[in-house]
């Protein structure tokens, strides 16, 4: 008797030693100083790296020969498609590098610098197959080796995708622009106002706020980051179109409603943006508190 | 070489090869777009195994292994492995005298279980991504690939916790260590 009421005690000692443990590891993620525990994800990470990819090139032509049976007529209308937007796009290239030397000549000829200098990019794979259902991230086929880091903008063809959360040597994991967690600030073209994108979940459209009442925004619109001081975002990068707007007098603002331009279902390729943004350097103040003379200065520019 | 390993050791093999087996051939596998996750089959058969003792560590191992490689909350799995290894055990100890059939099937309802269990520590920590993905589809599959898939989890586990074969309730007077 005793020794079962010992046996049931020590039971009861693991289970609570285990839960208590999760609990423990669950309050550091979320405070976000799992430091040593986004390492040790990270190792796992690149250890498993090469299993994914010979998982993926063993799997990847049974994917598509199924892919092609079960949606020949989309893919043969999407093919149509794509040869069109192939050409607009390859006279728009031609249109474009017209543009950019005639800027190029102009700077030159004023003797100005060029403001927005092209970005360095990274153009990696994507793991095409999650490892869980409740996968809310894609994994790259590079990572930290090639330049890439967390907080870098994540780019496909048709526009912006998402932003790098976890890079380790060979790997990096992007949380996708419909991610709850996904915020980002954004400009309505036509208008030129300023808001807040967040995600709303897979397959969902983003939700801009803080666009103001008296601005009129037509479903269709093209919505750009903003690129504000500290953003992760640099300016220019395309989210998406708007397809509802709703005054929300709440608030005494907009609830405007983003259609995302990239195709987040089926990434194939995706370029990772080196873009570290210019975080404005603390203000320091001199104090110099017995003869109230001296001036309040700053030693660190702001952007 | 693994005959006279401990059960920590070979514990640790079947949950690396399981990993492998995961992220390698599983996660490309999808039957009705549903990727079978093999470490929470493995915490049900090792709770089903060794009882509920030895279910919440092998089920808490699971755990830990999947948080290596999901981007979910890390503990996240580690809390809902380690008590779907405790109540397969706890469940199982009630059914001492179960055929393989009936160990199968009620493996099967744990497995669906610990997919609910999922979603609803998914529902409490606000994740979307878990509360909105359709958990009664991945739940069923879950459920019919532990139904088909015991025997051979149940052998795995067996051996992994040194466990005679034959007995396989009151996992204290059966598992060596665990």
């Amino acid at each position: 008797m005793a020794r079962r009421a010992g046996i049931r005690r020590r039971t009861w000692l693991r289970l609570a030693l285990l839960v208590v443990t999760a609990i423990a590891l669950l309050t550091l993620d979320a405070r976000g100083s799992g430091g040593v525990l986004d390492t040790v994800r990270g190792a796992t990470l690149d250890l498993l790296g090469p299993v994914r990819t010979f998982g993926d090139w063993v799997a990847e032509p049974f994917r598509n020969a199924w892919r092609g049976i079960i949606s020949y007529d989309d893919l043969e209308a999407e093919n149509a498609e794509l040869r069109g937007e192939l050409a607009e796009a390859e006279a728009s290239v031609l249109r474009v590098g017209e543009l950019e030397r005639d800027r190029q000549e102009l700077l030159a000829l004023v003797g100005a610098r060029d403001a927005a200098p092209a970005i360095p990019r990274v153009t990696a794979r994507v793991i095409d197959a999650p490892v869980s259902n409740f996968e809310r991230t894609i994994e790259l086929a590079k990572g930290r080796r090639d330049g890439i880091r967390e907080g870098m903008p994540v780019e496909s063809g048709d526009g912006l995708v998402g932003r790098v959360v976890q890079a380790s040597t060979t790997r990096a994991r992007v949380e996708l622009l419909t991610d709850p967690n996904f915020d980002a600030g954004v400009r309505i073209v036509r208008s030129g106002d300023d808001g807040l994108a967040s995600g709303r979940g897979p397959g969902r459209d983003l939700e801009v706020s803080y666009i103001e009442l008296e601005t009129v925004v037509i479903p269709g619109e093209t919505v750009v980051t903003s690129g504000f001081a500290g953003s992760t975002f640099p300016a220019g990068l395309l989210v998406g179109t708007v397809t509802d707007v709703e005054p929300d007098a709440v608030r005494g603002a907009q609830r405007v409603t983003v259609h995302p331009a990239a195709d987040l279902e089926r990434l194939r390729w995706v370029q990772v943006l080196l873009y570290e943004p210019n975080v404005p350097e603390p203000v320091i103040v001199d104090r110099e508190p017995d003869d109230g003379t001296a001036d309040a200065g700053t030693a660190g520019g702001s952007s | 070489m693994m005959a006279g390993a401990g059960p920590l050791a070979r514990s640790l093999l079947v949950l690396a090869v399981a990993v492998v087996v995961h992220v390698g051939l599983l996660a490309h596998i999808t039957p009705a777009g549903v990727i079978v996750d093999p470490l929470v089959l493995l915490a049900v058969a090792g709770g089903m195994m060794g009882g509920r003792s030895t279910g919440a560590s092998f089920g808490g191992g699971c755990g830990l292994a999947s948080d290596l490689i999901l981007h979910t909350p890390f503990g996240m799995s580690l809390l809902v492995l380690t008590l779907v290894g405790y109540l397969s055990g706890a469940i199982t100890e009630q059914i001492p005298s179960a055929g393989r059939l009936a160990r199968a099937a009620i493996a099967s309802l744990l497995a669906a279980g610990g997919i609910g269990l999922f979603a609803g520590a998914g529902w409490l920590m606000d994740l979307v991504y878990v509360t909105e993905a359709p958990i009664v589809r991945i739940a069923i599959v879950t459920g019919v690939a532990s139904l088909l898939t015991n025997p051979l989890l149940e052998r795995a586990t067996r051996w992994a916790l040194i466990i005679r074969p034959r007995v396989t309730a009151s996992p204290e007077s059966t598992a060596r260590g665990g």
